[in-house]
């Protein structure tokens, strides 16, 4: 069964290839990246920490997932580094310029190489456009050729597994999936450095769901990019991602390489996370079941956020637990008190993180 | 007689471009104090069931075939007085977004009471107000007292989902229909969601219908679990048997598209092409373009497969059901 | 939840290249969602009876004059006040000037005013609220208050009291009639502007380095449009009316000149009222049927331009 994804069509400029040897390019690093945003709720005035101190690099060719439930910041963290959202501290850097206060035409050509598909496929695109002018846009804002513009189109239709026919086609002539593939070959467009994927399969069918995230494995390999993903769903982030970031209130409570963290889960919420997904999980045991909710990220509790939830938590946990490796190895985690059974099982693998 | 009885019915929407037929000849039953999951994927036809069993389908739908009896009343014979009568009495329903079903403007308590008063017109206001405080607080609501006073917007979206399920058991219904319940809510507030349902099925007794697109969730709870593919039943089994002796290609394609817990598979499994249009739906098999495990059988491109036993509590609707080879799904 | 299954689409062709051919039968040609629109409006009997009624309106005070024996401003005073006959079809006036000529005349001065003080509205609301919606912050702010002012201005005073310095003219009307109508269009555009500036397909255009300038113009203007027009019929009546109620207060069009409104004023008296009702009924019909017509052509843009009235 031929795919036409890994057709060989050869839009790609060709690139440095990051091959055995040398070290890996790194395409994001994000040092103590803070978004607070001030918020009014009748007459109290608040700060919502939605990022708060979140740091990690990724490199080249490495897929980042993010997890976390409803309003734990991790579009916030992605907008921020796509600077959609301004950010109130620390520093963001791509391929190694430091891009946190760019502003005005500079930061326009700067978003030539960082490129963002949303979630939901109805708003992501202009029901008033044809599919042609949505993919074009990056391309005419990037001041590519009309000429140019046009074979780019059809190629790239090709490459997330349309056809060049679609093109004169409107938004609402496509399913979900379709509008995916669409939002994908604009993001694509420009050949971005790192692609940030909001959510992409949330709102599809379970069947295009795993079309989809083929696609972007696909995708990955041939463009050789830096991925951020994002996700509610675990089983999704650990079919698509190289390393995993779990987050919680706006910051990182574990992150490591996906199938360490997944097998291995040494913070609590990591642990709560994957034993509430549906499914026959392996060895799975009770399910821990968390009392409460997410907590408002308005004034969240002080020291470790979790511990208002955590069935574990001491006075220790009043303290503020680093994002660090625990003694005894194993990956990172921010808490005072880390499954010890999973540490003593997983390894020191660290991958960019 | 079971509790709620479907029996062979089509159900069609008007649309700009002629009639879509939702439904086409479905029927199950749901015995009482029984836990029953219809899964399938967007425009199956599984809201559009259960919509049909609580006579709330939009005007541009319309019955064409068959009925659905309720305690052994014809659903479709009654008239809307006596259909009020039994909603939010002895059959309610859960939504997707608990927001929906709350009057953004009433006190949670007043709502909850409302449904009690409604069907009980002899009750003091201080029996109701003892009734809704005790259900708040079997579903989990913490200081009732205080927080059955305010309104909607205070609530959390888990909170106002448990909210939904106590004003659903307020009288004590015989059926509950959820659908996608869990749907709005985040994966750790979800689960103790769906542990309250359980438990209000085991502790009430009230059989519950849930519809949705995740077939893992539904196992997790149902002890049934009907699979419906383009407004037919694909299959119907015990939430056991779907996971590891399936007998339909649909079924079995839907297990292995979810990136699950198993073996991390270099590509997902996909169900190419898409769902018959159901402005012309097909007369052979629905998923006959789709099936990759048809295995050359002239029949399936000519006949529609009847759904038929293939074991105890198992039925499918496919030529090559007692065919299909053992098939190992780690979720 | 939806219950609709998803329209007829094009076919999901990933794992193998279905050709479009195999099943296209079902699949309509491809068309924009304003032609769709469109479709729609004219599907509404109201809203198309409507436009023919517009039209025909249009086109008779435009070319039936051309035809006619008298032009509106000859006078024949041996003629006055006389009803319609073989000669003057609706009647003469006090001056023996022949009525349909004037109605025909005063209506191209009424659907001017409407449509010229509607049109002027249209723009200046719909830049103040685009760019207002947009910037956000001070600048919105600033707009903002503005349009309150003008929304807070007794408009019919400014009006009468401008007209009363400068004297009645044409330009003027229209200028001051759009002074006040603009801010309702302002209104809207902001708030269609404020929803569709948070939609994910801006901010893709926001992260693919878009100019605000072509932001504003590519995504935001087609959505703001539709919604002005809808409120912009309403304006058309308004300004038709008061053009109206000025010209009955001497300050609109003035004779001469016909319009429609100092028709209606020059056949103020009980005793034109009571007993010739050739010199009030036309101009008062004629306003009457404009109005009517553009109102149910606005109700059928509205409906035709909601998505979800799709059937």
């Amino acid at each position: 069964m031929s795919h036409p994804m890994i057709k060989p069509v050869d839009i790609s400029e060709s690139r440095t290839a990051s091959s055995s040897g040398e070290k890996p390019e790194i395409v994001v690093e994000v040092k103590d990246l803070k978004v607070h945003i001030p918020v009014r709720q009748g007459l109290k005035k608040g700060i919502v920490q939605a990022v708060d101190g979140v740091s990690f690099e990724l490199v080249r060719g490495h897929t980042l997932g993010l997890v976390g439930e409803s309003g734990c910041g991790k579009s916030t963290t992605a907008r921020a580094i796509m600077r959609l959202q301004e950010s109130t501290g620390g520093q963001v850097f791509l391929n190694g310029e430091d891009i946190t206060h760019a502003s005005g035409q500079h930061l326009r050509k700067l978003r030539k190489h960082m490129q963002i598909v949303f979630q939901d496929p109805y708003s992501a695109l202009n029901p008033r456009m044809t599919v042609g002018q949505i993919i074009a846009e990056p391309m005419r804002a990037q001041g590519m050729t009309k000429s140019d513009i046009e074979a780019k189109i059809s190629e790239l239709l090709v490459t997330v597994g349309l056809q060049d026919r679609h093109r004169q086609a409107f938004p609402h002539q496509f399913s979900g999936g379709q509008r995916q593939r669409i939002g994908t070959a604009r993001a694509l467009s420009t050949q971005p450095d790192l692609l940030v994927l909001d959510e992409p399969v949330s709102a599809l069918d379970v069947s295009v769901q795993a079309q989809m995230l083929n696609m972007f494995s696909d995708l990955q390999k041939r463009f050789d990019m830096a991925m951020i993903f994002i996700s509610h769903d675990l089983t999704v982030v650990r079919h698509v991602s190289d390393e995993v970031a779990v987050m919680y209130l706006g910051r990182f409570v574990e992150t490591g390489d996906v199938a360490e963290v997944m097998e291995h889960p040494l913070h609590p919420y990591t642990e709560a996370l994957i034993s509430a997904a549906p499914g026959i999980r392996p060895g799975r045991a009770e399910r821990i079941t968390l009392t409460g909710e997410v907590p408002s990220p308005i004034n969240p509790p002080s020291g470790c956020r979790f511990r208002k939830r955590c069935w574990k938590a001491t006075e220790k946990c009043l303290e503020d637990p680093p994002l660090a490796v625990p003694e005894g190895g194993g990956h990172k985690v921010a808490c005072w008190h880390p499954n010890t059974a999973n540490l003593a099982a997983s390894s020191t693998i660290r991958l960019g993180l | 007689m079971s509790l709620l009885e479907v029996k062979d019915l089509h159900l069609d929407f008007a649309t700009m471009d002629g009639p879509v037929h939702a439904l086409r000849g479905v029927s199950f039953s749901v015995e009482a104090g029984s836990m029953v999951g219809i899964v399938g994927e967007s425009g199956c036809g599984k809201s559009a069931s259960v919509l049909a069993a609580m006579r709330l389908l939009p005007s541009n739908a319309k019955i064409t075939g068959g009925g659905i009896s309720f305690q052994g009343q014809q659903l479709f014979d009654l008239r809307e007085s006596q259909m009020r009568e039994l909603r939010g009495n002895k059959m309610a329903m859960i939504f997707q977004d608990p927001m929906t079903a709350l009057n953004p403007v009433d006190r949670i308590s007043k709502q909850l009471g409302e449904t009690v008063e409604y069907h009980h017109r002899s009750a003091t206001s201080a029996q109701v107000r003892a009734k809704v405080l005790k259900m708040l607080e079997a579903v989990g609501v913490p200081d009732v007292e205080r927080r059955a006073d305010e309104y909607p917007h205070q609530w959390s979206g888990g909170m106002r989902q448990r909210a939904v399920i106590a004003m659903s058991l307020m009288n004590e219904p015989d059926l509950i229909f959820a659908d996608e319940p869990t749907a709005s809510l985040d994966a750790t507030v979800s689960a103790q969601v769906l542990d309250l349902l359980a438990t209000a099925q085991a502790e009430r007794g009230c059989a519950i219908v849930m519809i949705s697109h995740d077939l893992a969730l539904v196992s997790e709870i149902a002890d049934e679990v009907l699979v419906m593919y383009a407004g037919q039943i694909a299959e119907r089994a015990t939430s056991a048997e779907i996971f590891s002796e399936s007998r339909h290609p649909y079924t079995r394609a839907l297990l292995r598209a979810r990136p699950g817990w198993g073996r991390r598979e270099e590509r997902l499994f996909t169900i190419a092409g898409r769902p018959p249009d159901m402005l012309h739906p097909p007369k052979a098999c629905n998923f006959v373009e789709r099936c990759t495990e048809r295995n050359g059988l002239a029949l399936c491109a000519i006949e529609k497969p009847e759904l038929r036993t293939v074991g105890p509590s198992h039925q499918a609707a496919c030529h090559r059901s007692d065919e299909l080879e053992m098939m190992e799904v780690a979720l | 939840m939806t219950l609709m299954p998803d329209l007829p689409q094009l076919v999901e062709d990933v794992e193998k290249d279905i050709s479009i051919a195999d099943t296209s039968t079902s699949i309509p040609a491809a068309r924009s969602p304003l032609s769709l629109s469109l479709g729609r409006f004219w599907a509404n009997i109201g809203a198309r009876i409507s436009v023919v009624v517009l039209l025909l309106l249009l086109l008779a005070v435009i070319v039936v004059p051309l035809f006619l024996k008298y032009g509106p401003t000859d006078q024949d005073l041996l003629q006055s006040r006389k009803p319609p006959s073989a000669d003057h079809l609706l009647g003469t006036d006090l001056l023996g000037q022949d009525v349909l000529a004037r109605l025909l005349s005063g209506g191209r001065i009424s659907l001017l005013v409407g449509f010229a003080t509607a049109l002027s509205a249209m723009v200046i609301g719909t830049v103040v609220g685009v760019v207002s919606g947009w910037l956000k912050g001070a600048a919105d702010t600033v707009l903002m208050r503005t349009t309150d002012l003008f929304m807070a201005i007794p408009a019919m005073l400014v009006v009468i009291v401008v007209g009363g310095i400068i004297g009645p003219s044409l330009p003027l009307l229209v200028i001051l009639l759009a002074a006040f109508a603009w801010p309702i269009a302002a209104r809207i555009a902001r708030s269609v502007v404020l929803q569709v500036r948070e939609l994910d397909y801006v901010q893709a255009a926001r992260a693919a380095g878009t100019k605000s300038v072509t932001i504003q113009v590519r995504h935001l203007l087609p959505a703001v449009i539709p919604q002005v027009t809808v409120a912009g019929s309403v304006m058309v009546v308004g300004a038709i009316l008061s053009e109206a109620g000025l010209s009955y207060l001497g300050l609109g069009v003035v004779p001469p000149q016909a319009s429609w409104g100092n028709m209606l004023q020059a056949a103020q008296s009980f005793s034109v009222i009571s007993g010739m009702p050739w010199l009030w009924i036309p101009p008062g019909v004629a306003i009457t049927v404009t109005a009517i017509s553009v109102i149910f052509i606005g109700d059928g843009l509205r409906d035709a331009l909601d998505p979800k009235s799709s059937r």
